[in-house]
C-alpha cells in the first residue's frame, strides 16, 4: 500500500523527470541510499510545505535550476579554484533581496537539497541524531536559529523537541516568510518567532542553551567576526550546532574554505571548544577534483 | 548551420562516434547523461558556438529539440 508521503515523492520523481530528464535517478538513488525513513521524511515535507499543483510545478522548477547553477559553478571551481564573487554586498544584491531569485530557485532548491543531496541528508541525519538528544533532554529547550534560511532546521528543532522554543534570526525578508511558513506547515507557529537582524551589527543580548547555524559561514567575508557574535549569544556550557560549506561554490557562497581543518580552526579562534564533528561529501571525485563538502561541528564556549 | 556540429559535441561529450541524434532524445535515451553530463553538454556547446546559456535556458533543455531551439534563439540558425 502507498502511503501518502509515497505517493508525494513518486509525484516529484515524475515532475522532476518531466523537467529534468537528466535528473531521474535523483530520487531512486537517494531512496536506495537511505531507505523509508527518507521517503516519508521527503514525502512528509513535499506534502506540508510544497502542496498545490502550481506551487508543486514551481518547486521542482526551483530546484532543478539550483542544482544546474550548482553543477556548472563546480565545473568553473574545478578549472579556477576561487568562487565568482567575494563580497557580502554583491552577494546580498544578487541573492538575498532578489525576490525572484529567493523565491523562484534558491529556497526551494535549498529546501530540496536537504534530501536531494547525499551530504545534506547525512548532515540533517547528525543533527537528529547527535544534537537534538542533547535539547530533548535538558531542562531549559529555548534554541536560537542564525540565519534561518529556509526554516529547515528550525522546523526539525521544533518536531524534534516538541518542548522547544526557538527565536530565528535572518538578513533575508523572503527566507523569514518561507521560514515562517515552513514552521507553520509543521504545526510550530506557537513556537517560534522569527525577526530580521544582522546580529553581527546587533547582537541579542539575549543567551540561549542552544544554537543553530547551518551554512551561513561560507556566505560571510569575515566569518570569524560572526562566530564570535554566536559565541556571545550562546549560555556557558551552551551547545552549538555550526555547519560549514567547503570548496562548495554557489551563486552566493564568498569564503572558501579548503578543508574541515580550516573552518575548525576559526572555531577556535571565535572562543568555542569542538566537541564532535562529520565531513560529509557530495559525491566521489572522479580523478582529483574538488568536490562540495559540508562540515558539521558540536561546539560549545571555550573558557579557556 | 547545419546539426553536424551539434551531433559532434554530442559524439564528444558522451564518448560515442556513432551517436545520433533527433528532436525527440532525452538523457532517459542516452546512456551516462545525468546531471553532472548535462553540464558538460552545456559547456561544451558553450565553447563550439561561443555562446553563454542561462541557467533558465539550460533548465529548459529536456530534451535535443529543445537544446537547438535555444542555440536557434540565440542566433545560430541550426536546422536538422
Amino acid at each position: 500500500m502507498t502511503t501518502e508521503p509515497e505517493a508525494w515523492v513518486a509525484r516529484f520523481n515524475e515532475e522532476l523527470r518531466t523537467q529534468a530528464p537528466y535528473m531521474s535517478s535523483t530520487v531512486s538513488r537517494a531512496r536506495e541510499r537511505f531507505g523509508p525513513a527518507w521517503s516519508t521524511a521527503f514525502g512528509e515535507t513535499l506534502g506540508h510545505v510544497i502542496g498545490d499543483d502550481e506551487a508543486f510545478r514551481k518547486a521542482v522548477k526551483g530546484y532543478v535550476r539550483f542544482a544546474l547553477d550548482a553543477t556548472k559553478l563546480q565545473r568553473s571551481f574545478e578549472k579556477e579554484l576561487v568562487y565568482r564573487i567575494s563580497s557580502y554586498a554583491e552577494a546580498a544584491a544578487e541573492v538575498y533581496h532578489n525576490k525572484e531569485y529567493m523565491e523562484g530557485l534558491y529556497l526551494p532548491g535549498i529546501l530540496l537539497s536537504h534530501y536531494l543531496w547525499p551530504h545534506h541528508y547525512e548532515q540533517l541525519r547528525y543533527f537528529q541524531q547527535h544534537f537534538l538528544p542533547l535539547i530533548v533532554a535538558a531542562d531549559d529547550q529555548q534554541v536560537v536559529d542564525v540565519g534561518v534560511g529556509t526554516g529547515f532546521y528550525s522546523r526539525q528543532a521544533l518536531v524534534g523537541a516538541p518542548d522547544a522554543t526557538c527565536t530565528a534570526y535572518d538578513i533575508s525578508e523572503h527566507s523569514m516568510g518561507y521560514a515562517r511558513r515552513q514552521v507553520r506547515a509543521f504545526g510550530g507557529e506557537g513556537r517560534w518567532r522569527g525577526e530580521l537582524r544582522d546580529v553581527v551589527a546587533d547582537t541579542p543580548d539575549q543567551q540561549w542553551p542552544f544554537l543553530v547555524s547551518v551554512e551561513v559561514l561560507e556566505h560571510l567575508e569575515d566569518p570569524v567576526e560572526f562566530l564570535v557574535a554566536l559565541r556571545t549569544m550562546l549560555r556557558p556550557a551552551g551547545r552549538a550546532f555550526i555547519t560549514a560549506a567547503i570548496t562548495a561554490p554557489n551563486a552566493d557562497h564568498i569564503y572558501l574554505y579548503e578543508d574541515v581543518a580550516a573552518v575548525e580552526a576559526q572555531l577556535v579562534e571565535a572562543g568555542f571548544e569542538v566537541l564532535d564533528w562529520r565531513e560529509d561529501i557530495a559525491y566521489e571525485p572522479r580523478a582529483a577534483e574538488p568536490v562540495p563538502r559540508l562540515a558539521a561541528f558540536i561546539v560549545t564556549r571555550s573558557e579557556a | 548551420m547545419s546539426i553536424d556540429r551539434v551531433r559532434a559535441v554530442f559524439r564528444d561529450v558522451f564518448d560515442n562516434p556513432t551517436m545520433e541524434i533527433a528532436p525527440g532524445l532525452t538523457a532517459q535515451d542516452v546512456d551516462g547523461w545525468d546531471s553532472f553530463n548535462h553540464i558538460n553538454l552545456v559547456v561544451a556547446l558553450e565553447d563550439e558556438f561561443g555562446l553563454s546559456f542561462t541557467t533558465d535556458q539550460i533548465a529548459g533543455m529536456a530534451n535535443v529539440g529543445d537544446l537547438v531551439d535555444v542555440l536557434n534563439d540565440l542566433g545560430q540558425d541550426v536546422s536538422w
